[in-house]
Formats: C-alpha cells, sequence, structure tokens
C-alpha cells in the first residue's frame, strides 16, 4: 500500500529581493533559458518568508487532467481502457467540472502542469490549464501545477508565472531539487505573494521550514487482511492501515504549518467510505488529505451519473466537517496521557515510525515531544512517556526522565539505559524510582510488543479514552485548553460500520454531542461514573466526531 | 459421579488412541480391568433461535427437566466459568457474544434463574489477559453489563488467568487414579471457593480438538500465570503475557516447578494427543456440576476468527441449547446434535486438527501426519467421567434427529 518515498524534501522557501516588476519577465527567461537551479540560486540572498497563513485555509483536491495526463499515462502504460474514460479524462479542464466545487470546501485545485513531454503538448496543455486557471481563481479557488520530475524548469516555470499559478508541486526526484524549489518559490511569490512551492517528502523526512508539509508516503486507510502473511492469535486485533501516527509525528518537526497528505489517484474505483475514511483521518489530525479521484468516480461526475454524485457530496460532507470543526479546534491540544519521544535525527526513523504506529494503534492518546523539546515542561500532565528511541540518553535527557519518574510517572526506555540490567531472555525490568517506574525494554523488541508492554505497565484504565466494541475503530482525541471542552475523533477502519461503540472519557462533561458527515448533530446520554462518562454510539460507519462540553467550562 | 462397571471396548481403545494407533495413552490401565461403568445422566436440548427469545422460561424449562437446580444452588456460592476465548476483531458485524464467546443475554437467564433459585453468591470466571478486567472485557465483547447487573444485583468477577483477588493457588487433584498428562493443577482459588461449578460453554468446533463444548471450557481455567509461554520457571508470573502453547498446547516446558509437573514428560507432544487429554484432567480436576451449551448462534470451522477458514454462522443457526448435569453426556448430546458420533474415531470428524498447510506450524513439527484429534469424550468416558454413548442418555426435551444442526456440511458449505 505504500508508495515508494520521494528522496528530495521541501527547503525553505527563498526569501526574494524584490526585482524591478518589469525587468522580472525578461530577466527570469534570460535564466531559464541557462542554468536555471544555479542561477536563481545565486539570487536567494535576502528573502523573506512565505506567508504559510495563506495556505492554512487551503482544501486541497488533485485535478489531474487534460492531453498532458494522458500522455504521461500512456508512458506509463497505465491510459485507461474506456475511451469514453480517456475522453473524460481529457476534458477535466472544461470550466463545467469547476461546478463540481460548489457547496464543498474544496478551494485549493492541483492541476497537471508539465510533465517534460513533448514542448508543443506542454504548451497546448499550459494554455488549456491557463484558461481554466483563470476560471477557477474568479471562484476564489487556488490553483496550483503539478510538475512531474525531471521535466525541465525551463518548460514550466516561466508558463506558471505567466499563467499567475498560486504555486507548484514538484512531484518526484529533480536534480537539485531543493535550490530548484527555492528559486522557483521564489520568482512565483515575485508575482503572487502568497505562492508556494510544495516538495512532496517522505514522513520521516518532512522539514521544518517547509511552507506546506506535503507527506507522499501516506497509506490508505482501512483494514487490511493479513490472513496470509500472520498467524493470528486468539487476542489479535485487526491490522489497521492508518495516518495519524504519521501526521502526529510530522507534527512534532513541523510544529503548526499545513500538513497534507498526498496519494496519487488509484487506478481502481475506491469505494465511497475509502474516500471519506482518508478525509476523515485528516479532519481528525487537523491536516488535510489531497483528495484524488479514481477514473471511475472522475467519469461519473462528468457524466451526471447519480451514484458518483452522491459519493461526491458524502465525500464534501467530511470535508465540510472538518471546516466546521476548524472553529472548536483553535485552541485544542492532543488530550494525551502519554508522551512519544522522538528522535527526529535519529538513526533508525523506520523503527522509531513502527514504535510510534504501533503505539498509537494500541489506543495510547499520546503527544509526540522531539528530542530537542524534552523537559519538564514537555511532560506535565503525563503519566506515562515512550523513550524508546533515546538510543543514547544524555545526562540531561535523563535528569528529566528520572524526575518524571520520581515524581510518579512511567518511563519506558530502551537498554542502554542501563547496560546489564536486563536478565537474560527478559523482554523488560522494571527499574523502581521515587513514586514511578522506570522500564527498560530488550533492544530489537517488536513494536506491537513493545506497545503492548506500555499499555499493560500504564494500565489500561490509565489510557483517558478507551473504546469498546470497536476493533477496527481507532480514537484521536483533543482537549480546548482555555474551555476544557474535548473533541473525539472516531475513524472506522473497517468496511462496515461499527455497532454499539461504547466510549470511556475521563473527565467531568456535561454534553455529548455526535457530529457525523451528512448528518444532522444528535444529542448523546451520558453516564457519570467517578472520573469518566461512558457514550454509547448507535452506529458509526466510518466517521464521527464526539463533542464533549466540559462541567469546568461553566452552564 | 459414580456408576458401575463399564468395560472399555476395543472400538474406544482404538479411537482413543487416534490414527497413530501405537501411541500411548498415558499407561496401561485400559487394558488392567474392566473399569466402572461412567455416569449417564439426563440432558436437556431445546430450540432456540434467538438471544431475545424467552430465555430464561425456555432455561427453566430445561433445568426442570434436568432435575431443577434450587437444590443444587440454593445458598450456595455458585462459580460459572465463562467461554469467553480470545477477543480482537471478532466476525462482524456480529459482536462476540453471539458467534464464539457466550452470549451475555443468555449468562444473565442463567444467573438469573441461579439467583431466584437462592443462589447465595454468582462469581463469573474467565482467564484473560492480565490488566484487563473482567468487566472490561465483556464490554468490548458487546455484552451489556446492566443487563446482569439486574439480574444479579451483586455479581462478581474473578479474573482467574493468575493470582487474583486470593493470596495463594488452589492444587486441585485429577480425581482418576491415572491421570493422562498431570495428577493436578494448581489453578486460581475461586475454582475451589465455590458450592457448584457450572461451565457456560458455546457449541462451536475447535481448531485442535475437533469441538468445543462445556468440557473444552475448561482448558482456560489454567492460570498462564503457570501454564503461559512466559510462566515464571519456579513460581508463577504474576505479569504473564502470553497463552498456552508451549505448556499445555506442545508440553515443551513444564508449568512452573511451584505447580505440579507433568507424569510423563517423555510421553506425546502432539498436540491433538495432549489437548484433549489436558481437557479430560482438568474435568477430573475440577468436576462440572452443570453443563449449559450455548449453540443460539455460533461460529463454524474453528473456536474463534484467529482460526483460519473460520467464520460466524447467521443468527438462529444452530439454534441449539443444551444442559446437563454430566458434562460429559451433555458434551455427548451436544455432539450429536453438530451432526457428528460421538464416539468417531479420532482422525474422522470432529476429531481432526484442522490446521491448513498455510500456517505451518504442525507441518513443520509433525511433517505429513495425519491432523488427528483424539476423541475427548472418550478420553473422558475411559477417565469415568461420565457415559458418551448416546443410547445411555436420557434426552429430554426433543428428539435429537429433529434438532439436529450438520456442522460438518456447513463448514465445506462456501461462505
Amino acid at each position: 500500500m505504500r508508495r515508494p518515498a520521494h528522496v528530495t524534501t521541501q527547503q525553505a522557501v527563498s526569501p526574494p529581493t524584490p526585482l524591478p516588476r518589469r525587468l522580472a519577465p525578461p530577466a527570469t527567461r534570460r535564466l531559464l533559458r541557462a542554468a536555471v537551479p544555479v542561477l536563481l540560486t545565486c539570487a536567494m540572498a535576502g528573502a523573506t518568508p512565505a506567508p504559510a497563513e495563506a495556505s492554512a485555509g487551503w482544501v486541497p483536491a488533485r485535478w489531474d487532467g487534460g492531453p498532458l495526463e494522458l500522455q504521461r499515462r500512456a508512458s506509463h502504460g497505465a491510459l485507461p481502457a474506456s475511451a469514453d474514460v480517456q475522453r473524460t479524462v481529457r476534458e477535466w479542464y472544461d470550466p463545467g467540472t469547476l461546478d463540481l466545487l460548489q457547496g464543498t470546501p474544496i478551494n485549493c485545485l492541483l492541476v497537471t502542469w508539465s510533465v517534460g513531454a513533448d514542448p508543443d503538448l506542454e504548451r497546448t496543455q499550459q494554455s488549456l490549464v491557463a484558461a481554466y486557471a483563470r476560471a477557477a481563481q474568479a471562484r476564489g479557488i487556488v490553483v496550483l501545477g503539478i510538475v512531474h520530475a525531471p521535466a525541465p524548469a525551463s518548460g514550466w516555470l516561466e508558463p506558471a508565472l505567466a499563467a499567475g499559478l498560486d504555486g507548484l508541486i514538484l512531484e518526484g526526484t529533480f536534480a537539485d531539487g531543493d535550490r530548484l524549489a527555492a528559486d522557483a518559490a521564489r520568482l512565483l511569490r515575485e508575482k503572487r505573494p502568497g505562492a508556494v512551492v510544495v516538495v512532496p517528502a517522505s514522513w520521516s523526512k518532512v522539514s521544518a521550514s517547509s511552507d506546506i508539509v506535503a507527506i507522499n508516503d501516506a497509506v490508505a486507510p482501512g483494514l487490511l487482511d493479513l490472513a496470509d502473511e500472520t498467524e493470528a492469535t486468539p487476542s489479535s486485533e485487526p491490522w489497521l492501515e492508518s495516518n495519524l501516527w504519521l501526521v502526529q509525528s510530522a507534527r512534532a518537526v513541523t510544529g503548526s504549518r499545513p500538513i497534507w497528505l498526498m496519494a496519487s489517484p488509484s487506478p481502481q474505483a475506491m469505494t465511497t467510505a475509502d474516500y471519506q475514511r482518508a478525509a476523515a483521518e485528516a479532519v481528525a489530525t487537523g491536516s488535510r488529505w489531497v483528495l484524488a479521484l479514481d477514473d471511475t468516480l472522475r467519469h461519473g461526475l462528468r457524466t451526471k451519473q447519480p451514484d458518483a454524485r452522491a459519493a461526491w457530496e458524502a465525500i464534501a460532507a467530511v470535508l465540510a466537517l472538518g471546516r466546521d470543526q476548524a472553529a472548536w479546534s483553535g485552541a485544542a491540544v492532543p488530550l494525551a496521557v502519554a508522551g512519544f519521544v522522538q528522535d527526529n535525527a535519529g538513526a533508525d526513523r523506520d523503527t522509531s515510525g513502527a514504535n510510534l504506529r504501533l503505539t498509537v494503534r494500541a489506543r495510547v492518546n499520546l503527544t509526540v515531544i522531539g528530542r530537542r523539546e524534552l523537559d519538564a515542561s514537555a511532560l506535565a500532565g503525563l503519566r506515562a512517556v515512550h523513550a524508546v528511541d533515546l538510543s543514547e540518553p544524555a545526562a540531561a535527557e535523563r535528569s528529566v526522565l528520572i524526575a518524571f519518574a520520581e515524581a510518579g510517572g512511567l518511563v519506558l526506555v530502551g537498554p542502554s539505559w542501563q547496560p546489564g540490567a536486563l536478565p537474560a531472555g527478559r523482554d523488560f525490568v522494571i527499574l523502581p524510582a521515587g513514586r514511578g517506574r522506570i522500564a527498560v525494554c530488550s533492544d530489537g523488541l517488536d513494536p506491537a510488543e513493545l506497545a503492548r508492554v506500555f499499555v499493560d505497565l500504564l494500565g489500561r484504565d490509565q489510557l483517558g479514552v478507551r473504546l469498546f466494541r470497536a476493533a477496527a475503530v481507532l480514537p484521536h482525541a483533543s482537549i480546548d485548553g482555555r474551555t476544557r471542552d474535548a473533541s473525539l475523533h472516531l475513524v472506522n477502519y473497517a468496511s462496515y460500520p461499527a455497532e454499539s461503540v461504547l466510549v470511556r472519557i475521563a473527565g467531568a462533561f456535561r454534553k455529548a454531542t455526535l457530529h457525523r458527515p451528512g448528518s444532522p448533530p444528535e444529542e448523546l446520554a451520558i453516564e457519570q461514573s467517578a472520573g469518566y462518562v461512558e457514550i454509547t454510539l448507535g452506529r458509526l460507519p466510518v466517521y464521527g466526531v464526539v463533542r464533549l462540553e466540559s462541567k469546568e467550562g461553566g452552564a | 459421579m459414580s456408576g458401575g462397571p463399564h468395560p472399555i471396548t476395543r472400538r474406544q481403545l482404538l479411537a482413543g488412541m487416534g490414527a497413530a494407533g501405537a501411541l500411548s495413552l498415558g499407561g496401561t490401565r485400559w487394558l488392567d480391568a474392566a473399569p466402572p461403568s461412567p455416569p449417564a445422566s439426563p440432558v436437556s436440548i431445546a430450540r432456540c433461535l434467538s438471544y431475545d427469545a424467552d430465555l430464561t422460561g425456555i432455561l427453566s424449562t430445561m433445568f426442570d427437566q434436568i432435575g431443577g437446580i434450587g437444590s443444587l444452588v440454593s445458598g450456595k456460592t455458585v462459580a460459572v466459568k465463562l467461554n469467553l476465548t480470545g477477543g480482537g476483531r471478532g466476525y462482524p458485524p456480529y459482536m462476540h457474544g453471539d458467534t464464539f464467546w457466550v452470549n451475555g443475554k443468555l449468562t444473565a437467564a442463567v444467573c438469573h434463574l441461579f439467583h431466584k433459585a437462592g443462589a447465595r453468591r454468582i462469581r463469573l470466571l474467565e482467564s484473560n489477559s492480565v490488566g484487563l478486567g473482567m468487566e472490561d472485557k465483556l464490554l468490548e465483547g458487546g455484552w451489556d453489563l446492566k443487563l446482569l447487573r439486574n439480574a444479579v444485583p451483586d455479581i462478581q468477577y474473578e479474573n482467574t488467568n493468575n493470582l487474583g483477588t486470593g493470596a495463594r493457588y488452589s492444587r486441585l487433584k485429577v480425581g482418576s487414579a491415572s491421570p493422562y498428562i498431570y495428577p493436578a493443577f494448581d489453578l486460581n482459588r475461586a475454582y475451589e471457593d465455590c458450592d457448584v461449578f457450572v461451565s457456560l460453554s458455546k457449541i462451536k468446533h475447535h481448531e485442535e480438538c475437533g469441538i468445543t463444548l462445556s468440557m473444552k471450557n475448561l482448558f482456560g481455567i489454567t492460570p498462564c500465570s503457570i501454564y503461559g509461554d512466559d510462566a515464571g520457571q519456579d513460581e508463577p508470573n504474576e505479569a504473564v503475557r502470553f497463552g498456552r502453547a508451549a505448556v499445555l498446547h506442545f508440553g515443551r516446558r513444564q508449568p512452573s516447578r511451584s505447580a505440579p509437573q507433568e507424569v510423563d514428560f517423555a510421553s506425546e507432544r502432539y498436540e491433538g494427543h495432549r489437548v484433549p487429554r489436558i481437557v479430560t484432567d482438568l474435568c477430573g480436576a475440577r468436576p462440572i456440576d452443570l453443563a449449559i451449551l450455548d449453540g443460539i448462534q455460533s461460529c463454524i470451522g474453528g473456536e474463534g476468527p484467529w482460526v483460519r477458514g473460520s467464520r460466524a454462522l447467521p443468527p438462529g443457526q444452530p439454534g441449539l441449547l443444551v444442559a446437563g448435569r454430566n458434562a460429559v453426556c451433555t458434551d455427548t448430546v451436544a455432539a450429536a446434535l453438530m451432526g457428528y458420533d460421538p464416539r468417531a474415531a479420532a482422525g474422522t470428524s470432529p476429531f481432526t486438527v484442522n490446521k491448513d498447510k498455510v500456517k505451518g506450524d504442525y507441518q513443520k513439527e509433525h511433517g505429513d501426519r495425519p491432523q488427528y484429534a483424539d476423541n475427548v469424550l472418550l478420553l473422558a468416558e475411559a477417565a469415568g467421567l461420565g457415559s458418551a454413548d448416546l443410547s445411555s442418555i436420557d434426552v429430554r426435551g426433543g428428539r435429537v434427529a429433529d434438532l439436529v444442526f450438520d456442522f460438518e456440511a456447513h463448514r465445506s458449505r462456501p461462505a
């Protein structure tokens, strides 16, 4: 399911020194005709950061199409078999397709701009797209051009400037790609100050300096059947493909910058639920899933088939729910009982990612703490810290973790914490520390087992949020720091609805409301117990958000 | 549990020995003398198609048909061993308690009747993951705990996978003179601290034993702290995390030394040989006073969703309830209701080990050996626990032939 990671990273967008407006186009043309990347890099000095805020409200959709898209697919042997579908792709930039966006939150289109094909065909495409972009922009829609590597800059940058695109997506591996991206961004911003250049990258290579953090190895979320690959055991949980952890990991690196989960359009028809689930995960984490329609759906939409229209509206309903939640989530922070210390520069990011993924899968509500941010304040209010990522904890890090344990917390660390402490054949050993514990785990302990140990040691009743009758549902909880209101996002990864999901959440709440895409809010009965409330949801096909109003918040 | 003389037939002997007829059956006692006839007691059967049916009414009638439960439970502490094997994903869209766990509504009805009959204390027992409370496990499987609390306001729960709330383990000795694998077991005290012991189990297939019925349900009374893969070598591991494969299924190691060790650690290690014998030993150590079998809805092809090829049956299938005071008799009748010959030879349905070649464990260890499971009913009969002879059992409430649900036909039918 996971697509190969790209090797490029998005660089800091170069701070431009303004050129006289009238001189810019000819100068640019000269540069492009020459050695574009090198010369443009020389012009970077003194630039100012691009406004990331501008892109924070963008709700993106891949809108690949036109003759160039067909050419690209043909070169990959992936041309649609049906002539009708080919026509749909070719004519996708008919302005009528913009009508699809009416009433949806989608306000950012990613259009096919350059694939490095025959120059005449590229020009035809860009002319078509330029007109389409103008029509879109007139409707308040942002248009970003997708450039597929290794298309030479001479074929796409100047036309993009001329067409007034709002930005570019550089997909694939370009020679000297980082500098190329920076230079392209600078030139675009001279014309459109809010313009961006997005370079999708693997989750482990995201950069804190990106305007938009585009992750290109997100998975298609769902329930994976591993029956032929693994031996199930009586307590086996279903394998859930999820991006919740991935966004949390990236967030620890990139802060509040917009995070986009990128996926290419599926060659096979996807179900409506597949689309909704992907969008829901992003909504839950405050990121954006870049909608990428499969050809069957696109053709259905273009030919006004009722099923396709219904699917489209169902997808848009999830995105709308995300837009509506923006008002709730302004001051929200993860409702975390545990911290996961992430070494963003660690040597083994794959294991780090697996540990985080499976800890999230074990339904531990956590906050990811970058190694550099590890201090007492970062751990305040937490009950446990997963610090196995610290391969060699420094003295200061040890002090922070020991103090946390001595105050009653649980700390999970690797064998380097105390060489020799772990008896042979044991997975972990508990070292008492004040009122708390330090659990030293063996090296190479399977991430799933490590997550299980973490939950066992922490205690299930300490998880903050617990779900029952929901084997294929993952929660993502946040809390408003001011009002103490909580939002609990529930994503169902199965292709069948979860029935009668029971939610137990720590805290005192006076009102619970279930928000589901396309349905009016539904008030839920709350059963109050000592220290927590219980809520039962009737039916959860794909996604729902439970808003809990705190008793502390008044009223 | 007493009875008159009952010689073991050559057929029984061969059935008990399975396809590998030369295997040891745990000594020569089989051939020494005619053992006493195993006891037989009435078994009640009923058609019941839904968990929303009048379960207390149906059960009340069934209990009456087997002599009533008033004298059995009045003023007594009743421990009910539930069949809540595994967990995880289940068979969507059904709840665990519909398909591979005993059902919550049925359990509430049973407990309500015990309570109404004057039971002093009712305690629900099962061995769960350490750290997972019984109530949480039940919630996970779709049980309605309010229903249970309404049925018996002061109902108790005990996770018996380790010491639990007790101060020490109870040692329960296998009743027969010649136990098959273990002479005694160290168990959570709840299995001793009760006057009446009830096995409330599902009617379903089992991967290594062929069928899960009331006797097989007792496999889960063994605490993993002692019988688990990561049980302590010398003493129980109260923080145990793994299952019983190494110690019980395959006999790769002994239980913690603090507990009784195997009679003969050099005996056959094959799980199709061991599991039915251990089940029989457990039934000899902790006799079942009342066996109740939930076949209102079930699954086919294995005891739970982790068994490759298994699947849920739809609501109303098999549509059965079975109850009896003798577990061997009750299971014998239930096996017949499943469409099987309760005296079938090992290696013939249902007494087979159903691990396919992809799974690999069995093949890695045993090559091409036939995947037989010894007939647990005949082993129990031979141990004097009860009769597995359908003709000697008084079946009440209906005719077996009228209520048969052919599990084998459904196993081979496409989903």
